[in-house]
């Protein structure tokens, strides 16, 4: 995986250890903590966005899927939390992988389209009700011949489930073995724990085969196809990832944060992780740790940030893609490589 | 059981709606052709045009000119503005260059006033002079600079550029127009017309007036005008129409200008009908790119007859199952032409194969 990034990821391991040792205040733990699911998520875009060249504006979606797998099954069904985040992850493939085979065969700009799609869909159907549902079984029932009342009457409770427009709260939170996690640093390293594992992986995968594959697409996908590199399945696998990382991110969320509701998994949200990439930088997964953690503490910091947070996200996008499309961490690697090269000469 | 009038009424209701995933899908199309891009921002356009439409309405209002007369300038002055911004969206955004334009030192100057002005909460006397020296200094300190990130920017870097532009332009409106919708008094007579036990009203026929004769309009201009067929060469090839000595900035701007324009007519003459709100956009740029895939990624009259097809199947749907889920109708069949027929309806699998990212 390269000396550097072995030595970043040693620092990132010791800055995770010391942080809540140094900073008690459980105020910057819980940003921190958020900025690790945000991470989590981010993590799994850039892979999609600045490895495999696609976009995909319904992160949102995905992540909305892990939590609420995670908060139904606890609250609802009394399972294990971690039987919960697991079937989110299933959930999360299984939809990745439908919406990537159509889409990711074709070029253009499909996937962004139709994950944005996919997307709204979740949220719709989050925001739908017990009425709507009756109704939407109601209509398939009288097309299919079955009896619609009783047909609506065995739904109705699962319809109840997802709390429509307000969510539902009392979701317990994760308990490790007999541990259960209420210390917001307990939390803190939970979420970091799973931030640095991913990292791991992503780096180990980018510096494989398939991470080569992946470059070589972005590229140009009909010359990576010429030298032998099965495009398609690997355009796909890595649009599951992503969306198995945002799973994750969002079953931590729902048992961190304990009430979830659908108006934290709009469109606007699937925007901020775009942002976030954005601002870190696309061709690295580094940028995008970096740029979950600055985005979720720069509007901590800046006070009249949250009047007019989606205004300062589009124009910090705007501005990012247009003068620094490589992001923050695409322009310290730029200082540092340039200085090295003169000190060489 | 529902009698075919209650069916008519639905229909009648998907048509208005219909007429704007039209005019957007036709939109997409115009931008797509000539830069390759999905414009994230198409759906902005017809929310400018509704929001700017009532705003010119309401301040014309005060001079006691004729309704209809008064409705004519309206209808000028929206349409311009929302061109104007397209025009603006592009020369400081899309256009590729390796210099700073007048256009990016104005967008400095107009983004450093709103901060010291509404955010900081200073005069606009001293927001107006801060902002011109921000302005001013920046030219003085960039204007030998060379800008490489957008001397040729790359697709993926346009889509996300076109994203953010949509983010800017909402964020304003919602700021400058506030997030209450907005009404419109009809432009015809409010009587409805009575067909076949349906109610039509008549600016829905108006409404369908008006776009048909956009799309024969633009017909026209893509048949026999000159610029019309240097535009479709630029969209055929683009290196080729440039050995033919056309102007392929140009023909970039143009589109815009227009896939704006279009916007901007529908959302003008709907939001009587459907009311108007800052938040619009993202489900119109959605479903009307529905339109345009279903239409064939491309093909202009594809979108427009898919646009009206979305529109009332949609309306089927919210009056024959729930109107909770009339959104996720469009986005259904959106992924399912995606699954099936990538190249839409009217299009050829070779057009969707082709294009390129």
């Amino acid at each position: 995986m390269g000396r550097g990034n072995l030595i970043t990821l040693i620092i990132l391991a010791a800055v995770i250890i010391v942080f809540p040792l140094l900073l008690r205040s459980p105020y910057y733990l819980r940003v921190m903590s958020f900025a690790g699911i945000f991470g989590l998520v981010c993590i799994g875009l850039s892979l999609l966005l600045g490895y495999a060249g696609q976009i995909s504006i319904g992160q949102a979606g995905f992540f909305a899927i892990g939590a609420y797998s995670s908060g139904i099954l606890t609250v609802q069904f009394g399972c294990s939390a971690w039987f919960g985040i697991v079937v989110g992850i299933g959930l999360n493939a299984l939809t990745a992988f439908l919406v990537g085979i159509p889409t990711l065969k074709l070029r253009g700009h499909y996937l962004a389209m139709a994950t944005l799609g996919i997307g709204e869909i979740i949220h719709i159907v989050l925001l739908a009700d017990t009425t709507d549902l009756t109704r939407l079984v109601a209509w398939i029932g009288e097309i299919v011949g079955y009896e619609p009342a009783a047909l609506a009457a065995t739904l109705a409770p699962y319809a109840a489930m997802t709390g429509g427009p307000s969510g539902f709260g009392q979701i317990p939170t994760l308990s490790i073995g007999p541990w259960k996690l209420e210390e917001p640093g307990h939390w803190f390293y939970c979420i970091w724990f799973f931030v640095f594992v991913a990292m791991v992986l992503s780096l180990n995968m980018i510096h494989s085969r398939i991470g080569r594959g992946l470059r070589a697409i972005h590229g140009n996908e009909q010359a990576a196809r010429a030298m032998g590199v099965n495009t398609t399945p690997l355009k796909i696998g890595i649009f599951m990832i992503s969306a198995c990382l945002a799973s994750i991110a969002g079953s931590l969320y729902a048992h961190y944060v304990t009430f979830i509701s659908p108006s934290t998994f709009s469109i606007n949200e699937s925007i901020l992780f775009v942002v976030m990439v954005a601002v870190g930088g696309m061709m690295n997964v580094w940028g995008a740790l970096a740029g979950a953690v600055i985005m979720t503490v720069l509007p901590e910091m800046l006070r009249f940030f949250h009047d007019y947070d989606v205004l300062m996200y589009g124009l910090i996008l705007l501005f990012m893609m247009m003068f620094v499309p490589n992001g923050v961490v695409g322009l310290l690697q730029g200082l540092f490589r340039s200085k090295n090269t003169e000190r060489t000469r | 059981m529902l009698s075919s009038a209650d069916i008519l009424q639905y229909v009648f209701s998907g048509i208005t709606i219909g007429a704007v995933y039209a005019m957007v899908g036709l939109g997409f199309t115009m931008v797509y052709n000539s830069t390759s891009i999905i414009n994230f921002a198409q759906g902005e356009f017809v929310m400018l045009g509704g929001l700017f439409g009532v705003t010119f309405v309401g301040a014309l209002g005060k001079y006691g000119l004729s309704p209809h007369v008064t409705v004519l300038i309206a209808f000028l002055l929206a349409v311009g503005a929302t061109t104007l911004v397209g025009l603006v969206m592009e020369k400081t955004a899309i256009e590729p260059t390796d210099r700073l334009t007048i256009f990016h030192y104005g967008a400095l100057a107009a983004i450093s006033f709103w901060l010291i002005h509404y955010v900081m909460g200073r005069s606009s006397a001293v927001a107006a002079v801060l902002a011109v020296l921000i302005a001013v200094g920046s030219w003085f300190l960039f204007r030998n600079r060379t800008i490489e990130s957008m001397r040729n920017p790359t697709v993926l870097q346009l889509i996300i550029i076109t994203l953010a532009l949509s983010i800017v332009v909402r964020g304003i409106a919602m700021f400058t127009f506030g997030k209450d919708p907005y009404f419109m008094d009809h432009f015809v007579s409010e009587e409805p017309i009575r067909v076949f036990g349906a109610t039509l009203l008549p600016q829905t026929l108006l409404v369908l007036a008006v776009i048909v004769g956009v799309v024969v309009l633009v017909g026209l201009f893509f048949g026999f005008t000159l610029t019309g067929k240097a535009m479709k060469a630029c969209a055929f090839d683009r290196d080729l129409a440039k050995l033919m000595g056309i102007n392929d900035r140009w023909m970039i701007l143009l589109s815009f200008c227009m896939s704006a324009f279009v916007g901007a007519v529908a959302g003008y003459f709907v939001t009587p009908i459907t009311l108007m709100d800052y938040d619009r956009g993202p489900m119109l740029a959605l479903k009307g790119f529905g339109a345009a895939v279903l239409g064939g990624l491309g093909n202009g009259f594809g979108a427009v007859a898919a646009g009206f097809f979305l529109g009332i199947l949609e309306a089927l749907g919210a009056g024959l199952v729930s109107s909770g889920y009339k959104d996720a109708i469009s986005l259904v069949i959106l992924l399912a032409v995606l699954f099936y027929k990538p190249s839409g309806i009217f299009g050829s699998a070779e057009a969707a194969r082709f294009k390129e990212f």
